[in-house]
């Protein structure tokens, strides 16, 4: 068995040791299922561990790189993936009991693309029941019991991607797999204090992932550091004609060089939170002011105004409505374990067709007014939540407001700013977006901070990430002893 | 979308934002805002339907729920709805076409 400190590390060095041969993939991966198996259940991380298929995985790759064929930076490095995508013959539960059962004879095309590069999947990371998909009150709603933070284990990773947040800051991989909707990915990076990315819209396959909106839904990595993030999205990237609203060839592949931006030019925003710890402000500045330091220069900026976040929850909520319809109309949906999932179908069909197309008409203005932004800045900055991770209320199976453990309370002020939360605007608008640790609490929780940047310039957003963390180490720090 | 065009769809952007925050209280905090009677009906129709379809599987609870969402869908309704749109603007779905691969 490796040490803890060799399981913490990111995968740019796992690759390089691997590559040398001074690691053994098989001992890496043995490592981290003894790791998974201990500290897993007491975190709720896993809806199943794929032990066996990582062995395989395992043992294939190491065979492979002693014969000197080694495929690329995630050749025999362990991941885990949401339980949202397909994995043959193993159960895909979209973290909800009326699909407790279910599995797939097919791989995920991302899940195809991992094996062709030659990694090693763990296991499938436990997530808010379909991904939040009908709606949710807090961290409770999931098949596998509510995910902890290894922070505070009082407290929740946020969601959807709660368990893949939760593996990736507790050492139990070095990476998980995460899907974002409008959120999923940036708010459990935050609360977990690990490097997360949504990449543009259409840039990886979503085919055998579960759908919530197709308009919307994307999946990316959760990790160490913006490089890793870089590393794998230049792995799993790429057009397929599976998905329809894949990118063309051309446009979805990712080729990541880990290069430098001479003077990126940042936007912070100043009108995207209705209410910031003044400590998260301040290590939100510290962090631009390093970025200034390294030569980037930093503006102030506003998102103009609009009903982004309305727009985004009608889409997700009226695709939602049409891509769960089955399940709706069986009745089935009164087995999921969140009371605003159980009704929150039946709501949604009453929307109307000429009210979706206003919606998405609405959405193209938007998306137009923010790219603008983009003639001015490389990025815009923001925190990557309006709070640090807030503690698991009772599992009373009461419902409360949705989302609401993602919200913060509003100010008795104005402007009011919560249509302009940062995950709607880049959400609604397809833009990627990166999220990275810049600080910790007095209660030693994280803070994060968000880079977004152009459509498809997912490169700028990672390389001012990257810059942040070539002058910090809080993306180094790890939770206290669990 | 020309330069001078944009500007002129901004402007009234920002017209329309301030005209959405004025009637009510919702964006501040203080509470949602009050529906209309035209809203109001709109939500008790669309309340009829879902138990008229789905009655029988909800309890008093989830009746009262669904009648709370409702009107919070409504008021996100409201806000899209008045959204100052041009006849051109296009909605951001679309046919994709599949070209022939000789």
């Amino acid at each position: 068995m490796v040490g803890e400190d060799i399981l913490y590390l990111p995968i740019r060095e796992l690759g390089s040791r691997i590559r040398k041969r001074t690691l053994s993939p098989m001992e890496l991966a043995e490592s981290y299922i003894e790791r998974s198996r201990r500290l897993g259940p007491k975190l709720n991380a896993y809806a199943t561990l794929t032990t066996e298929l990582a062995l395989e995985q395992a043992r294939a790759a190491e065979k492979e790189i002693a014969a000197g064929r080694y495929r690329g930076p995630l050749h025999g490095i362990p991941y885990a993936a949401k339980d949202l995508v397909a994995v043959k013959g193993y159960p895909t539960t979209w973290g909800a009991p009326p699909f407790a059962e279910q599995k797939f004879d097919y791989n995920a095309t991302v899940v195809e693309k991992l094996n062709r590069a030659g990694a090693v999947l763990l296991g499938k990371a436990a997530m808010i029941e379909l991904a939040g998909g009908l709606g949710y009150s807090n961290g409770h709603a999931s098949l596998t019991g509510p995910s902890r933070n290894p922070w505070n284990a009082e407290c929740w990773t946020c969601g959807s991607s709660s368990g893949s947040g939760a593996i990736v800051a507790a050492g139990l991989a070095p990476w998980a797999l995460g899907s974002d909707t409008r959120g999923s990915i940036m708010c459990p990076t935050t609360w977990c204090g690990v490097s997360g990315m949504r990449p543009s819209f259409g840039r990886v396959s979503r085919h055998g992932a579960m759908t919530i909106a197709w308009s919307m839904d994307k999946l990316g990595p959760m990790a160490r550091s913006a490089d890793d993030c870089g590393l794998i999205l230049s792995v799993i990237a790429g057009h397929d004609p599976k998905d329809h609203d894949s990118l063309p060839s051309g446009l979805a592949e990712f080729s990541y060089a880990a290069g430098n931006r001479k003077r990126l030019r940042i936007g912070r925003l100043t009108n995207v939170w209705n209410e910031l710890d003044p400590a998260m402000e301040t290590a939100i500045d510290q962090s631009l002011k390093a970025l200034e330091k390294n030569g980037a220069q930093i503006s102030d900026t506003q998102i103009p105004d609009g009903p982004f976040q309305d727009a985004a929850e009608l889409t997700i909520l009226i695709e939602a409505a049409s891509a769960f319809q089955q399940m709706i109309q069986s009745g089935s949906c009164a087995k999921l374990k969140d009371p605003l999932g159980q009704i929150n179908g039946y709501v949604s069909q009453e929307f109307t067709a000429s009210d979706y197309i206003q919606v998405q008409r609405v959405r193209t203005f938007l998306q137009r007014a923010v790219d603008k932004l983009f003639d001015r800045f490389d990025v815009i900055a923001a925190a990557g939540s309006s709070t640090t991770a807030r503690r698991l209320p009772p599992a009373t199976g009461a419902a409360t407001r949705p989302t609401a453990a993602r919200q913060a309370p509003l100010a008795e002020r104005r402007p009011d700013n919560t249509q302009r939360a940062p995950d709607a605007v880049s959400s609604l608008c397809g833009l990627p977006a990166i999220g990275v640790p810049c600080g910790f609490s007095k209660d030693n929780l994280p803070y994060g901070i968000q880079f977004i940047a152009r459509a498809l310039d997912d490169e700028a957003a990672i390389a001012a990430a990257r810059s942040l963390q070539l002058v910090t180490d809080w993306h180094k720090k790890r939770p206290p002893a669990l | 979308m020309s330069r001078r065009d944009f500007g002129r769809r901004v402007a009234l952007f920002a017209a329309a934002g301030a005209a959405q925050r004025n009637p009510g209280a919702a964006q501040d905090g203080r509470g949602p805002t009050p529906l209309d009677a035209a809203e109001q009906a709109e939500v008790d129709a669309k309340y009829a339907n879902v138990i008229r379809k789905y009655g029988d599987r909800l309890s008093d609870e989830q009746r009262s729920r669904v009648r709370e969402v409702l009107g919070r869908h409504q008021r996100m309704l409201r806000r899209v709805r008045t959204f100052a749109l041009d006849n051109s603007d296009s909605p951001a779905t679309g046919l994709r076409l599949y070209p022939r691969k000789d």
